[in-house]
């Protein structure tokens, strides 16, 4: 049986920001992650690693890719530079809404819906039913009680649950995660961590989850990207690679 | 795509969740529209009813002739056709033009020498609508025959008398070095309005007219039965005319014509003049602040909605993320924005409506049943609910469009 196709692949892309007279630039040499893979990227803050979920959610406009294309496990390939390219952010969203579950460093739910809708929010948009999804990964994530309340009435913790609860319940095959535990304390930081992976592998998706403290010895199974800082003068560059 | 009704009910679930906002929103779109209603209902009621009441007045179209000529029936008939003509009809000399007494036997009140004024059919003190009673809007008929009247308002109150009412009127004369008089029986067929004329007068038709100088001057009036001597043959030659433009537009070049025709005349055009101006400088004055007004609305409708479309960035890079196409991002503030173009006119009509009742009662004496001192038509209200529907969507369809422009990263990132 031949290998599956890798669900990104990515080649010479880079991401420049520039500002307060400094510069910084994101390379990403080569990238390849396999279905069902798990892949950390480990990091200080600010050594980009949020710039490149952004370009891997399709949430970011690269500046310059060789080879920059999704491939969801099952379906055709999409070439993400030339959507990109072409300014095709329906399409983009499309892809993105369909296959793609992001965690939030911020938690990024709607205000003005319950936990539930926001959990829901994806499924609707496809129009598909989630049917006991939602209370099921409630119950996994602990926050059944919380389903009806709104987030401004949810602690920090909670608020990161439903996110995650968001991200999984229209069964993305990419799961993408900002520092999924950076804002909860140490002791539900590991008990959130293992469950996300938990219920990641449970789905059989792959998973990019960006972290700057998390011990990937402690993780086993995970892949961690190459990565390294150069400094070039005003230059600021970071790698990943893998 | 479910994205369509997925997001009117997010733009919905957002509008009411903030329902203090929104009722900002509301309430200031309510703060500049309602008075900008009543604005343009003062000036299509006040303005407009002034300005036609000036250009509708009989007394200002009316055309007077200085002194007497005679003048003959091809006169007339040359005059009377002109397009710039609405009324014109002969006038007997003055000093024949009058009634010795009216008397009133139901309650023996009496007038002396009522002067009578020639009427026909299209008399303009009858038809311009000035029917002090609202169910004869058509105004009092034009009397016919030698035996019918209309008394003025001022007449009818001294004799006490009413439309329908029978009355005696009597002409003296003096003949071979005897007095003389005629009494005969003529009815009141209608009472002018006020407004229409100040003296003590009746409108008669003109064969009565005819009649009672042709007894004055000792002639007989077989038709009434008056005695005297056998009536001239051949045409009839006029005095005097009354004579009423179609418009006050036409009143001086019709007096100029006039003029030029030997004929010298009385009419209102200095007073014409000032009143124009004055209502062409009242119109000025409006529109400058119906402009600003108008500007003014948008502008505040258009700031407060690209306002909240900045506010609701982060709202909508993370509908953007999930997946949601740019007319999605389009339609929610747009959504939200008719939302509260419609419940903001409304509660600008809630304003403007007992305003401008309040205001028709107030000046309900001093106006004729069918004008009103505050008044906007349906089509009015539709115009101004399109505008504030037209400015509200556009606004924040633009301000959606920019936001859809992007990348869901960057609106997710500046909080």
């Amino acid at each position: 049986m031949a290998p599956s196709p890798p669900v990104y692949l990515c080649q010479g892309l880079t991401k420049c920001r520039a500002g307060g007279g400094t510069a910084f630039e994101l390379r990403v040499p080569e990238l390849r992650i396999a279905p069902g893979e798990v892949v950390v990227l480990r990091g200080a803050s600010g050594s980009g690693k949020s710039t490149l979920l952004d370009l891997l959610a399709l949430a970011l406009r690269p500046d310059q890719a060789g080879t920059f294309s999704f491939h969801p496990e099952h379906r055709t390939a999409a070439d993400l530079w030339r959507l990109w390219q072409r300014d095709d952010l329906d399409g983009l969203g499309q892809l993105r809404g369909t296959h793609i579950g992001y965690v939030l460093q911020t938690g990024g739910l709607l205000s003005f819906l319950t936990a539930r809708e926001n959990i829901a929010l994806s499924c609707r948009l496809l129009g598909r039913d989630p049917g006991g999804l939602i209370e099921r990964l409630a119950e996994r994530l602990n926050i059944s009680a919380q389903l009806d309340k709104r987030p401004g009435q949810l602690s920090v913790g909670e608020r990161q649950r439903v996110a995650i609860a968001r991200a999984l319940a229209h069964r993305p095959g990419v799961v993408l995660a900002d520092e999924p535990t950076a804002s909860v304390d140490p002791l539900n930081a590991a008990r959130i961590l293992d469950l996300f992976l938990d219920l990641v592998r449970q789905s059989g998706a792959c998973a990019v989850i960006a972290s700057h403290d998390w011990r990937p010895e402690r993780l086993p199974g995970v892949r961690v990207l190459e990565h390294r800082i150069e400094r070039d003068g005003d230059l600021t560059r970071s790698l990943f690679w893998g | 795509m479910r994205a369509t009704p997925e997001i009117l009910r997010l733009a919905y679930r957002d509008f009411a969740h903030e329902q203090r906002i929104s009722l900002c929103f509301v309430l200031a779109l309510m703060a500049v529209l309602a008075p900008l209603l009543i604005l343009f209902g003062l000036k299509f009621g006040l303005v407009d009813t002034l300005a036609q009441r000036l250009v509708e007045s009989p007394v200002n179209r009316e055309i007077q002739p200085l002194g007497s000529r005679d003048y003959d029936q091809a006169w007339f008939d040359r005059i009377g056709a002109r397009p710039d003509v609405a009324f014109l009809i002969p006038n007997t000399r003055r000093i024949a033009a009058s009634l010795t007494r009216l008397l009133n036997t139901a309650n023996g009140q009496d007038l002396r020498v009522v002067s009578m004024i020639p009427t026909g059919a299209g008399e303009p003190l009858l038809t311009s609508g000035r029917s002090a009673a609202p169910a004869d809007a058509a105004g009092p008929a034009v009397p016919t025959g030698l035996t019918e009247l209309v008394l003025s308002a001022a007449a009818a109150r001294k004799l006490g008398a009413a439309a329908g009412d029978r009355l005696v009127a009597r002409v003296d004369r003096r003949r071979d070095e005897r007095d003389e008089n005629a009494v005969w029986e003529v009815t009141v067929t209608g009472v002018l309005p006020d407004a229409a004329m100040a003296e003590e007068a009746a409108l008669v038709p003109l064969p009565l007219l005819v009649a009672t100088e042709d007894y004055r001057d000792g002639l007989a009036v077989p038709a009434l039965g008056w005695e005297g001597a056998p009536v001239r043959g051949g045409p009839r030659e006029f005095a005097r005319f009354r004579l009423y433009a179609v418009s006050i537009y036409a009143v001086a070049g019709l007096a100029a014509d006039l003029a030029a025709d030997g004929v010298e005349v009385r009419t209102q055009v200095t007073e014409i003049a000032g009143m124009q101006a004055l209502d062409r400088n009242l119109s000025r004055v409006f529109w400058l602040i119906a402009m600003i007004g108008t500007l003014g609305f948008l502008a505040s409708l258009a700031a407060n909605l690209l306002a909240n479309v900045e506010r609701k960035r982060r709202e909508l890079a993370v509908v953007r993320l999930i997946g949601f196409p740019t007319r999605s991002l389009i339609l929610f503030p747009v959504a939200q924005a008719v939302l509260v173009a419609l419940l903001g006119a409304a509660a600008a009509l809630a304003v403007y409506l007992p305003v401008a009742t309040a205001l028709n009662t107030w000046f309900a004496d001093s106006l004729q049943n069918d004008e009103s001192i505050c008044r906007l038509l349906p089509t009015h209200l539709l115009i101004a609910l399109a505008a504030t529907l037209l400015g509200a969507a556009g606004s924040a369809a633009w301000a959606g469009w920019r936001a859809a422009r992007i990348e869901p990263a960057e609106g997710l990132r500046d909080v």
